[in-house]
């Protein structure tokens, strides 16, 4: 599974999936690989709060894209946290 | 109960003790009655601590208690778990340690949502703290024994902690102020890190003074006070802008900004979606790290899971994009939002004070927007790293608090103090909000 979804990954990082292709394949891949048990609502209610982030998801890209200059889009900016923490 | 006489403020305390009035064994004996006694009304404390009261230091007879997330002398918390374990390679954590070096006594920890992953202060396996305002209202999380320790006088101020609300929802359900600090504007050493990328200390506490007696001694970083004698203050309708949140309540935050905003801006709302929504992607996806195992192993509770499940399952470029616009999307928050504004007023409440009835899990009467209402106005200030004072301004046609959020820039943090010491003086008085449950006895 995971080779598929660096597969998947790269393909949208080339621009051979559009976002909404290439979310469905990925949350697909990962929540059928999921070591966890989960209910039928659970699963359901997942989905929708997927659904949800995908749609504002979009909207966050398109305001980061008029927003933000090209140049500090392009390079990853700051880091995370959560490696290191205090 | 607290007697009649006894000091609302650290300032009132310290100075009955340099006077003589009261002695520190006394200070120490009212303090330690009415917090065993208000813990037992309460459901608020967690572990006793027996910290003796020294003097010949600054804060010699003052009291506090902070969240149970912080290690302790050799103690772990118990994170809202349980109620913690003896651990000898457990240190006491930076913040509450500079405290009790200053004289400060820490005379408990307090109950906490579990795994500081909730906007109520509901728990599963411990008791749930009550509302010292009315029994019936929820207590915000995930700070909830902090926020109901100082509205109900059982301290002076207590340390919690803001991932996405978790200071300024509490203090706001209390009727009590809440300073999230910018992010890493506090040592975070011995605290227990849930979504190290949006972590804050905050302080929670019933007078400005003594948020900021508390803020400035755990500030780790230096501080910066705009330098105009008056402070450039505007207010972000966000009732109209999101077409969100009651009439009433936009009444009382309206007509309080009318007296203290310059003027009211708008054009937020493309930056708080898009932060917000990073910082959803950032918290969950954290959550999954710092709390798999325990998902796995089906120990965490509800709100941990549901969070982690989104996290586990979202793909990997929304929290690269997420983390990797940050820097850029807080440079685009100063040039847009603060090239000529010290303090954003804004709204942190939307609704009335929900009660435990609507928000509580498994509750009768559930309601799903009035639990979303509560933190809706929050995560999107820890994705920017801003600090964010919670202060009740007004009441609402019940009589019950209503509250706003102040915001500054990253490390103004006094900017902040400063207006809500103004706003403090005008509303309550320069004593600060009275305690919840009132005196009964004189000292």
């Amino acid at each position: 599974m995971q080779r598929d979804l660096e597969s998947i990954e790269s393909m949208f990082s080339q621009g051979q999936l559009s976002p909404e292709s290439y979310w469905d394949q990925v949350a697909s891949k990962r929540l059928a690989g999921l070591q966890i048990p989960l209910t039928a609502k659970e699963s359901a209610r997942l989905l929708k709060a997927l659904a949800r982030m995908r749609e504002s998801f979009q909207r966050a890209v398109a305001y980061g894209n008029a927003a933000i200059p090209a140049q500090a889009r392009s390079q990853p900016c700051g880091g995370s946290d959560l490696a290191g923490g205090q | 109960m607290l007697p009649s006489g006894f000091p609302n403020t650290m300032d009132g305390l310290l100075a009955m003790l340099a006077s003589g009035e009261m002695s520190l064994q006394q200070a120490a004996d009212i303090q330690r009655q009415h917090f065993r006694a208000a813990a037992v009304e309460l459901d608020s404390v967690i572990r006793f601590m027996d910290e003796p009261f020294v003097q010949g230091l600054p804060f010699s007879g003052v009291a506090v208690a902070h969240k149970d997330i912080f290690e302790q002398d050799g103690y772990r918390p118990g994170l809202g778990r349980d109620r913690g374990h003896a651990d000898a390679s457990a240190v006491i954590a930076r913040a509450p340690a500079v405290l009790r070096a200053q004289g400060m006594v820490q005379l408990g920890t307090v109950a906490m949502a579990e795994d500081a992953c909730s906007a109520t202060g509901f728990t599963r396996r411990l008791p749930t703290p009550k509302n010292p305002l009315r029994k019936d209202l929820a207590v915000g999380g995930s700070s909830s024994g902090s926020a109901v320790a100082v509205a109900s006088g059982m301290v002076f101020a207590s340390l919690g902690t803001d991932t996405a609300g978790s200071v300024r929802i509490p203090a706001m359900t209390c009727g009590v102020m809440g300073l999230k600090t910018t992010h890493l504007m506090v040592d975070r050493t011995g605290m227990e890190l849930i979504s190290p990328s949006l972590d804050s200390i905050g302080v929670l506490a019933r007078s400005v003074q003594d948020l900021g007696h508390v803020f400035r001694l755990v500030a780790s970083k230096p501080l910066v006070q705009s330098s105009p004698d008056q402070l450039r203050v505007c207010f972000w309708d966000a009732f109209e802008e999101l077409g969100d949140g009651d009439a009433d309540i936009a009444a009382v935050v309206r007509a309080f900004a009318g007296h203290h905003a310059a003027e009211t801006r708008g054009n937020l709302r493309g930056l708080f979606e898009t932060a917000g929504h990073h910082a959803t992607v950032v918290m969950s996806t954290e959550v999954a790290q710092t709390q798999r195992e325990r998902i796995e192993n089906g120990l965490a509770c509800e709100e941990v899971r549901q969070l982690g499940l989104i996290g586990m399952v979202l793909p990997g470029q929304f929290y690269e994009q997420a983390i990797g616009q940050r820097q850029a999307l807080q440079a685009h928050c100063l040039q847009t939002m603060f090239a000529d504004v010290d303090i954003w007023l804004m709204p942190l409440q939307l609704q009335p004070l929900p009660t435990v009835e609507q928000v509580y899990p498994g509750a009768s009467q559930f309601n799903a927007y009035a639990s979303l209402a509560m933190h809706k106005m929050c995560g999107w200030i820890n994705y920017l790293g801003l600090p964010s004072l919670a202060m009740p301004v007004g009441t609402d046609a019940s009589g019950l608090p209503v509250s706003i959020q102040m915001v500054a820039k990253p490390g103004h943090e006094l900017d902040l103090l400063r207006l809500a010491r103004q706003v403090q003086d005008e509303i309550f008085g320069k004593d600060g909000i009275r305690p919840s449950m009132p005196s009964q006895e004189e000292v």
